[in-house]
């Protein structure tokens, strides 16, 4: 089997508190799974775990086959998985060109910062990814000026230009007006052509727009997994689910 | 096809308003030492070379976010290398004790040179020393703080503690470094037949600040530069993008190192000794201390800051003994008020090129400064006025004692 | 041209003369040295709490503790000077005088830059050149000496040679120097742990926001912790003023390793710091037996940044979640 990410019996413990307590799950090709669950029930953990950010307990990540458990952040960038946090995690101080430049593949030893020169190929690539967020008439605007929406786009401008295998997102959606949403749900379906997509999100109804398999996380441990509508009639995850947020089903 | 990208105010040529002006002040400072005696030129020499230490400083604090105390401990580092090489060529006759051994290790008691000092007799093994020794010490402890979880503060405490016990360290092993004196009463410098003092040295201090400025400031600009801006500003999110942090800071950190130790090694031709006053922690403060008051990230802020502090020191040391005091109180007014320095007072429209900075507090001008003030006096107000409520208990808990 | 005072450590002092006092055998001389230790141990432990509390709960990177510690000294000399008062009976005025001025200080500087760590630093430095400006001019660069109480001076011998001579002793004034140490640890202790305004404090330090929202004046316990932190300092330079002479720059002797304790011992609990300063101490004591002074002060000051390295928060601190 020829999964892009496949995660064994993934333990994560925080002093004693264990964040996860053995996820196992596979991501294919160019496939876009979608990660929910109430708060708490390990989903940023995971991400952390896979990208190096939390040290994995026992289990194992394997990365087209090869083991990336517990290898550095910047080794595990490297080879080709993005990330994209929570809150916006992008550089407020440089501008919007800058943040993408920084993102580009290639490129992250020493000299060769060094001495790189901005080339043609770089600039088209950097207005590619731009014009894909649609923000290529902001290029040269610090990214501080920005509000919360789009600077979630430069976010997720700055893992497009990774051009990682596979993309993580942590709630790509979070403090985005509706119209916004929607748009970012539009912008991964897009990546999702060339890209492995793996996201976290609480909004279903963005859920429904883009997902194919979803998978329901509940403290620490795979709950159920499945289409929208086989993970909506689950009786577990309903049974999880009634009294704190209900998924809705309508529409 | 998409679209282009027009323009990119980030890697652009160097502008030419730059280099007229900066053409213009090199010639100034070239022409500098005709007008002025040898005392001012001497005095500007040595200014220069603590604005060549406050860069190296700058590069590793202002753009990457790490603040040492330690940059005193380079800089002292050279001028040992440097200090060995002129002692050892002191002709015999000059030598108080006409021997081959310089006179403190004469008077403690050693009969023949140190293997380690010995080679530094030749002029290129010193001034490969020079740049090598500080270097090397500075990637070893790089390559230990930068390769583990401690960060901020954590790693300035480390610096003062280097600082500290250098400092120590070099006092006691008074055989072999001469102890609190240091190495005193050395040779002049020649290079080629000539002898380097005065207006050469000066000149030749010059074009090494020049080189190392405009050494800096393309560094600055390069992809480097972006990625130690990104560095200060996040150094997790960066690794995400598969940069390793650590090998990017260990590399700025010794690079720093090896130029603030070429500037100490030619601070000792100049200053006729060195001692283990500046290995210690009150030197690498003042070194703090001009890239603070100069402008954290401006590479030229620290050389005005050492120049000006200096000569306004050199004139008021005249009428006070408390000079120090003027420093401390200019360095928390730039804390407080002008967290961009000296170099952030000029207005933008004057600016010639200005490096993109990582800091969050760009836009500062006069009326940045003023409103600077007012948020500084308007909460004491708040507080006077609460301090009537509160001080019942207040005072409770000074009793409580 | 430029003035730099070099840095050294009291340590040195204090650990040659231990070596003088030396006793007949070798073994006496070990054990004396560790009793050294120990008088050691009472100056780090005292020089360190303030910082443990500024530091530790209010995480203020205070370069300008030493000079606290000096302000204390001068407030003894004065109250001396004028008053001819018993050294002991300063010690409060000391607390006092260094709270006040440390208030002060929080008030102008401290309360602007918190949550930025290394402007912090950079302004304490600041402070500490004004303060020991404003004293130089105030008090002059002359040394100044403080009488010991005579109730407290002599040695206390633990083991007597043979021949009736002490062999090992301890002077009381260490004694008391620990005395104070450990009752100023548990006084804090008590102030940080039992009452309702420590438990304010620990809330600011643990979240200070959510500590406004439940109603706690946030501002007002800042400056209070402080003060506080400040006026121990203050109590540490009454107490070793009599060891050694006061002035203005004698501050600086003590920051260095104050900072080394509250490291070693971490800041988590108050208990680090008397660790620290013990490790600290006693290995000092130990390293110099057998090596010498310089030697000791380097050994353990590397052993201090390789500690940071593997363990920043310190030796007695329970890892949190990441």
């Amino acid at each position: 089997m020829d999964s892009v990410l496949s995660i064994k019996d993934l333990k994560v413990v925080f002093s004693g508190f264990q964040a996860l307590k053995g996820v196992t799950l596979d991501v294919g090709d160019r496939e876009i799974v979608t990660i929910i669950g109430p708060n708490g029930a390990g989903k940023s953990t995971l991400l952390d775990a896979i990208v190096g950010k939390s040290p994995v307990a026992a289990g194992h990540v394997y990365y087209h086959g090869r083991e990336i458990t517990n290898r550095s952040p910047h080794e595990i960038a490297r080879m080709g998985l993005g990330r994209k946090f929570q809150n916006p995690n992008v550089y407020n101080g440089l501008t919007i060109f800058e943040n993408i430049l920084l993102a580009l593949k290639g490129e992250h030893g020493i000299f060769s910062s060094l001495t790189s020169k901005l080339t043609r190929a770089k600039k088209d690539k950097i207005a590619w990814v731009l014009d894909r967020i649609g923000l290529l008439d902001k290029a040269y605007m610090k990214v501080s000026s920005l509000s919360h929406g789009q600077k979630q786009w430069v976010e997720i401008g700055m893992v497009i230009a990774q051009d990682p295998s596979i993309i993580l997102l942590d709630e790509p959606t979070a403090g985005m007006t509706s119209d916004e949403t929607h748009l970012t749900g539009e912008i991964i379906k897009i990546i999702s052509q060339d890209h492995s997509v793996v996201v976290i999100e609480h909004d279903m109804e963005f859920v429904k727009q883009i997902a194919q398999r979803i998978i329901v996380l509940h403290q620490g441990e795979k709950l159920a997994e499945g289409t929208v509508s086989e993970v909506q009639n689950n009786p577990k995850v309903i049974e999880v689910y009634l009294g704190r947020e209900r998924i809705d089903v309508a529409a | 096809m998409t679209q282009v990208l027009e323009g990119n105010p980030q890697q652009s040529k160097l502008p030419l308003k730059l280099i007229i002006t900066g053409g213009i002040v090199f010639v100034l400072f070239l022409i500098l030492p005709f007008f002025l005696g040898r005392f001012q030129t001497a005095l500007m020499s040595k200014l220069l070379l603590f604005g060549v230490l406050g860069i190296s400083l700058d590069l590793v604090w202002g753009f990457t976010g790490i603040l040492s105390f330690a940059h005193g401990v380079f800089f002292t580092l050279g001028g040992y290398a440097m200090a060995y090489y002129l002692k050892l060529n002191l002709s015999t006759d000059r030598n108080t004790y006409g021997v081959e051994l310089p006179d403190f290790m004469v008077w403690n008691g050693l009969t023949e040179l140190p293997w380690f000092v010995a080679p530094l007799k030749s002029l290129p093994i010193a001034l490969i020393a020079m740049i090598v020794v500080p270097s090397l010490f500075a990637y070893i402890i790089g390559w230990f703080i930068f390769r583990s979880k401690v960060s901020g503060v954590y790693i300035t405490i480390i610096t003062l503690a280097i600082s500290s016990a250098l400092t120590t360290f070099f006092v006691s092993q008074q055989a072999y470094t001469g102890g609190t004196n240091g190495i005193t009463d050395i040779a002049t410098l020649e290079i080629f037949g000539l002898e380097l003092t005065d207006i050469n040295l000066y000149i030749v201090i010059l074009c090494f600040a020049t080189a190392v400025l405009i050494g800096s400031y393309q560094l600055t600009r390069s992809n480097l530069g972006l990625i130690l801006r990104s560095i200060n500003e996040n150094e997790q999110r960066i690794s995400f993008l598969g940069y390793d942090v650590a090998s990017f800071k260990i590399f700025i950190w010794t690079l720093s190192a090896a130029i603030a130790g070429v500037a100490g090694g030619l601070f000792v031709p100049l200053n006729k000794f060195i001692s283990p006053v500046y290995l210690a922690v009150a030197f690498g403060t003042q070194v703090v201390i001009w890239v603070a008051i100069g402008g954290r990230g401006t590479l030229v802020g620290p050389v005005v800051a050492a120049i000006l502090l200096g000569q306004v020191q050199n004139y008021a040391e005249r009428v006070t003994q408390d000079w120090q005091l003027v420093v401390g109180v200019l360095l928390l007014v730039v804390v407080l008020f002008i967290p961009d320095g000296l170099m952030g007072l000029i207005p933008k429209r004057f600016s010639l090129s200005s490096i993109p900075k990582a800091m969050a507090t760009s836009s500062s001008s006069s009326g940045h400064i003023q409103a600077r003030l007012l948020d500084w006096l308007t909460p004491s107000k708040a507080w006077v006025s609460r301090l009537g409520n509160r001080i019942g208990r207040g005072k409770g808990r000074d009793r409580s004692r | 041209m430029l003035d730099f005072s070099l840095f050294q450590s009291h340590l040195f002092y204090l650990a040659q003369e231990a070596a003088s006092d030396g006793g007949s055998g070798n073994f006496y001389a070990a054990l004396n040295q560790l009793v050294n230790g120990i008088g050691i141990v009472g100056i780090l432990l005292l020089t360190g709490l303030g910082l443990a509390i500024t530091f530790g709960v209010m995480r203020i990177i205070n370069l300008a503790h030493g000079e606290f510690i000096m302000l204390g000294a001068y407030v003894t000399v004065l109250m001396q000077e004028a008053f001819n008062l018993d050294l002991v009976l300063t010690i409060p005025f000391a607390f006092l005088g260094a709270a006040l001025i440390g208030a002060l200080t929080e008030v102008t500087v401290i309360r602007r830059l918190y949550g930025r760590p290394l402007e912090t630093l950079l302004a304490t430095w600041g402070l500490s050149i004004v303060i020991q400006g404003i004293v130089k001019i105030l008090f002059t660069a002359q040394l100044k000496y403080v009488r010991a109480p005579s109730y407290i001076s002599g040695n206390l011998t633990l083991i007597s040679s043979t021949e009736g001579n002490p062999a090992v002793a301890i002077s009381y004034y260490r004694l008391f120097i620990i005395a104070i140490a450990l009752l100023l640890l548990a006084l804090t202790t008590y102030l940080l742990y039992k009452t309702p305004l420590g438990r304010q404090v620990r809330a600011v330090a643990q979240n200070r926001e959510m500590s406004k929202c439940l109603g706690v004046n946030t501002s007002m316990v800042d400056l209070l912790t402080f003060s506080y932190g400040c006026g121990l300092a203050g109590v540490a330079g009454a107490v070793l003023s009599a060891l050694k002479s006061v002035s203005p720059p004698m501050g600086q002797d003590y920051l260095v390793d104050a900072w080394m304790v509250v490291v070693t011992g971490g800041v988590d609990k108050l208990v680090g710091t008397l660790a620290g300063a013990f490790i600290i101490g006693e290995s000092n004591a130990a390293i110099a037996f057998f090596l010498n002074d310089p030697a000791a002060r380097v050994i353990v000051l590397a052993a201090v940044i390789v500690l940071i390295r593997y363990r920043p928060e310190g030796l007695f601190t329970v890892q949190k979640r990441a």
